[in-house]
């Protein structure tokens, strides 16, 4: 209904506020954080994840029934030898545990994905990781990408997520974990709310406190009950000075475990972020951004949309063949300088001054006589009625007739 | 100008004069000669009839557009003397695009097996159409809208969005090259109603950074007025220019009229005549007249006049659907905004949590706070505890305060935990009935006394507590008392065993009291609630 204001009040109230140097990525179906008041699930976890599993049309669709991953979501470890020295990398978070410290920049949105950023080095390594979560649907995807800056043996990595999140419930919640090929998964008794981490090629285990890549090896894959941290670990292998490696770790979030392994492994195979019908592969330049693909339409956003390598060329608002005009003023060709409104008959063109009417011939165009395929017979073009002749009259009465008629 | 050429709707070229004295070919629009070629179902309708032939002609037709785009295609039947020919054109040239909005000459050439040909042509009309906007309005005489409010900007991040300026349906972000066509000339798509309880379609940004279909909220029972925007532009998918929605030539003279017309709606003036970016005004039959939720459908057809009489355009059919939330009355929550509160809208959020317990209730106050009660008292993380103030807050001295407000942020998150004592659930019954239109107050009871038996909220034991206030409920000044924190023993001798369970919504004070507590105690505060 109309009325005159729209009014957007920011609560003052700050029990559950966010800071300003709080960081975090939130869709309408999951947030991810990188909280430095740790204000997003308690005072103690300063990363946190959220999730609605009914979504926003499910019976209980308001927070009630969110989860809340209680330990930080950005946690992993990297372990790998240099000149035969083992080495280990812990990362649990900017200001809870960690031998690195991340830069984190974003948040961002394309409306198809929001993501962080985060980038930090050693002497040994340059570590960038992404947080990234879809629009409507109960994933998110953990990047990461390791660039060497010494020759390192061995690498791996591990992430591990806590699925004992509900503090709120009064410790009535309790986990399930089962662990296998790649994934590893909690599944919680209250009702069956489950998250699961998968890596492609990876192996998923079951572990307490764990804080390295052997440690989540040498886990647990049965089923046990309790609060266990569920991780995955892959082997990168081999990295020399100057080379990088990139792993994708999925979350999968459902009602169930199996539908929240099934969630995450789909993820991780996932090479379409955006849901924009490409993968980088197949010349999508942006993969979090579904207004960005080889083919895309151009617009004037400071993109390059559809990856072409320029900015905004082509777009419908610039002036790409310089004759004054783009298309949102007219132009029907922004290709050729000769075609604009206003322009001058082109040979070659139909409609160079733009205007929807072709710049030679008639409207409408005149109907065909024919040809007499016999001359001899003697009809001449135009003949008509007992006459033979059409009279300009006659004419004239029909067209008034037929004028009439079509109102 | 018009050439002359226009008016030539039958020419008999070379033919044998015997036999083509009367033939003759007349082409017409059995449904009128305007199409969207973008709109679902778009295929206009041409018809042909051949009379006073000697012989069969095959037949062909072509259309083309001032620019020169062209499509023709032969029919394989031969037309007899006497025959008509039906054909659908779906508003596409040969290179498969859709026609951009203007005229067209449509014509159908008979070539005669003597060689002599006929031709007949007529000007046929492509436009592009669709809804812009759909603003649900008050009706002058019912009144009863309600303006709604979002309380997150985000999943977790509070800010309260009022939608007090907008329409609850656009169809377009602001400042886009076309409203009926998106940047690459697709037909932007009907909006389906936007579900999420707590955030608006824009988050954190701006409502004119995307099309949105908002929910509205109504008195039940109401008559509702429906204003619709006509779209106005279109996009070439051929140029990428924008184009008005009837053509370069929008004033010609030649170009269509329309109106809208609506399955379960008026047009309050008039037949409904519309024009690209107008606003045409229809006027429903009342609402439902039962609280909850609704789904109101409205499909749309443009129609175009042709021939003496109203027709619908081929592609020119639409839908809307709107989320409509039915309230007993308009709202009475407070303005907290000089508190740093929240201003007296009703939440999407409130109403999408206590929608499925209020759904298909009578408008009858007594129903409602009974619905709102249950839905409290029996939520599964509600955990009625004396001493846990969760989910409230109050300014000034216990029991006496100045003023007292529910946290209706945390309660819709369920995270501050699941224990609360009464003032928390008084207040939130009060500001959820508010919310539904049910002038409710929260009444203090006290001080200081022993309760009879009662089962608290998410308990299963009868216990006897020593409280120093109590905390109900009442839309009359509590004269009646709806309590969600306990239910009562309700078997005549509520200070001992055994216990009938008795839910107390709608007692009468006295009765409640006795209930309650045999120690003598009365109203010591009340008020509404303010709302964060």
């Amino acid at each position: 209904m109309s009325a005159p204001l729209l009014v957007v009040l920011a609560l003052a109230r700050s029990a559950s506020g966010v800071a300003q140097a709080d960081r975090w990525v939130s869709t309408d179906r999951i947030a991810l954080g990188v909280h430095e008041d740790g204000s997003l699930v308690n005072e103690i976890v300063r990363l946190g994840l959220l999730w609605d599993p009914d979504g926003p049309e499910g019976p209980l669709p308001v927070g009630g029934d969110w989860l809340y991953a209680g330990q930080p979501i950005e946690a992993w470890s990297v372990s790998y030898e240099k000149d035969g020295t083992s080495c280990l990398l812990v990362q649990a978070g900017p200001v809870g545990v960690s031998d690195l410290d991340l830069a984190w920049d974003g948040p961002y949105d394309s409306g198809a994905v929001t993501w962080l950023h985060g980038a930090g080095d050693t002497a040994d390594l340059r570590v960038d990781t992404w947080l990234e979560a879809p629009w409507g649907r109960d994933v998110a995807w953990l990047e990461m990408r390791f660039e060497a800056l010494a020759d390192l043996d061995d690498l791996a990595v591990a992430r591990v997520a806590d699925p004992d999140p509900d503090a709120w419930l009064d410790g009535s919640y309790r986990t399930l974990n089962t662990a296998g090929d790649g994934v590893a998964v909690a599944e919680g008794a209250f009702d069956a709310r489950a998250l699961a981490l998968a890596a492609r090629g990876g192996q998923g285990g079951i572990c307490s406190g764990c804080t390295s890549p052997e440690d989540v090896a040498s886990g647990s894959t049965g089923t046990l009950e309790g609060d266990w941290q569920i991780g995955v670990w892959l082997d990168l292998g081999d990295l020399a000075a100057g080379e990088a490696v990139e792993v994708t770790f999925a979350l999968g979030l459902a009602i169930g475990s199996e539908a929240a392994s099934e969630l995450a492994r789909a993820a991780v195979d996932d090479d379409d972020h955006d849901a924009d019908g490409q993968s980088a592969a197949d010349g999508d330049c942006d993969d979090r951004d579904a207004g960005v693909y080889a083919g895309a339409i151009e617009v004037s956003d400071g993109v390059d949309n559809d990856c072409d390598g320029t900015v905004d060329r082509d777009s419908a608002w610039t002036d790409d063949d310089e004759d004054g005009y783009a298309e949102a003023d007219g132009d029907c060709d922004d290709g050729d300088p000769g075609v604009h409104p206003g322009a001058e008959p082109v040979e070659g063109v139909v409609d160079a001054d733009c205007d929807g009417l072709a710049d030679t011939g008639d409207w409408p165009p005149a109907l065909d006589t024919g040809e007499a395929p016999d001359t001899e017979k003697g009809c001449g073009c135009g003949r008509a009625g007992g006459s033979g002749n059409v009279s300009l009259f006659g004419l004239f009465a029909l067209c008034l007739a037929l004028r009439r008629r079509r109102r | 100008m018009r050439p002359l050429s226009w008016c030539l709707l039958l020419v008999a070229g070379c033919m044998d004069p015997e036999d083509s004295e009367r033939a003759s070919l007349d082409l017409r629009f059995p449904a009128g000669n305007v199409i969207d070629p973008k709109g679902p179902s778009a295929s206009l309708r041409l018809a042909v009839t051949l009379e006073e032939a000697p012989n069969a002609c095959s037949l062909v037709w072509s259309v083309e557009d001032p620019a020169g785009h062209r499509v023709a295609w032969e029919e394989e039947a031969r037309l007899e003397d006497g025959g008509t020919d039906a054909a659908l054109w779906d508003g596409r040239f040969d290179d498969g695009l859709p026609a951009d909005p203007g005229p067209v000459w449509i014509t159908a050439t008979a070539t005669c097996p003597d060689g002599s040909t006929l031709e007949a042509g007529e000007e046929g009309w492509v436009v592009r159409l669709g809804l812009s906007e759909v603003d649900l309005q008050a009706h002058p005489q019912d009144g009863g809208a309600v303006t709604l409010a979002f309380h997150k900007l985000s999943l977790w991040e509070e800010g309260i969005t009022v939608l007090e300026d907008l329409p609850e349906y656009r169809s377009h972000p602001e400042g886009a090259l076309a409203d009926l066509d998106d940047d690459s000339g697709t037909a932007r798509p009907q909006v389906e109603p936007w579900t999420h309880p707590d955030m608006p379609p824009w988050g954190d940004g701006d409502p004119g950074d995307g099309a949105f279909n908002l929910p509205a909220a109504f008195v039940a029972g109401v008559r509702v007025r429906v204003a619709v925007t006509a779209g106005a532009t279109a996009l070439s998918v051929r140029t990428g220019v924008p184009v008005p929605a009837l053509g370069p030539d929008t004033e010609s003279a030649r170009a269509p009229d329309l109106r809208l017309t609506a399955d379960i709606l008026a047009p309050i003036d008039g037949e409904g005549r519309t024009a690209p970016g107008s606003v045409t005004t229809f006027e429903s039959v009342g609402l439902p007249s039962t609280l909850g939720r609704t789904e109101l459908t409205l499909s749309w057809a443009f129609q175009s006049w042709w021939a003496g009489a109203w027709h619908d355009v081929p592609g020119g059919s639409r839908s809307t659907t709107h989320r409509v939330y039915l309230l007993l009355d308009e709202p009475v929550l407070l303005d907290g905004r000089d508190r740093d509160a929240a201003p007296p809208d009703p939440w999407v959020g409130a109403l999408e949590d206590t929608v499925e317990d209020v759904q298909g209730l009578e408008a009858d106050t007594g129903a409602l706070l009974d619905a709102l009660r249950d839905f409290l008292h029996l939520d599964p993380y509600l955990v009625y505890n004396p001493g846990d103030r969760a989910y409230s807050g109050y300014v000034g001295a216990y029991v006496y305060w100045d003023w007292i407000w529910a946290d209706l942020t945390a309660w819709l998150d369920r995270r501050d935990g699941i224990e609360m004592y009464c003032h928390s659930v008084s207040c939130l019954l009060s500001v959820l009935a508010n919310t539904w239109g049910a002038d409710t107050e929260q009444e203090v009871l006290g001080v200081g006394f022993t309760t009879n038996y009662v089962r608290a909220a998410g308990s299963e034991d009868w216990q006897r507590w020593g409280f120093t206030s109590h905390s109900v409920a009442s839309p009359d000044g509590g004269a009646t008392i709806w309590d969600a924190s306990v239910d009562m023993d309700g078997d005549g001798a509520p200070g001992s065993a055994p216990h009938d369970p008795l839910a107390p919504k709608g007692l009468p004070q006295a009765e409640y009291l006795s209930l309650l507590t045999p120690d003598p105690i009365g109203i010591v505060n009340s008020g509404p609630c303010y709302v964060f």
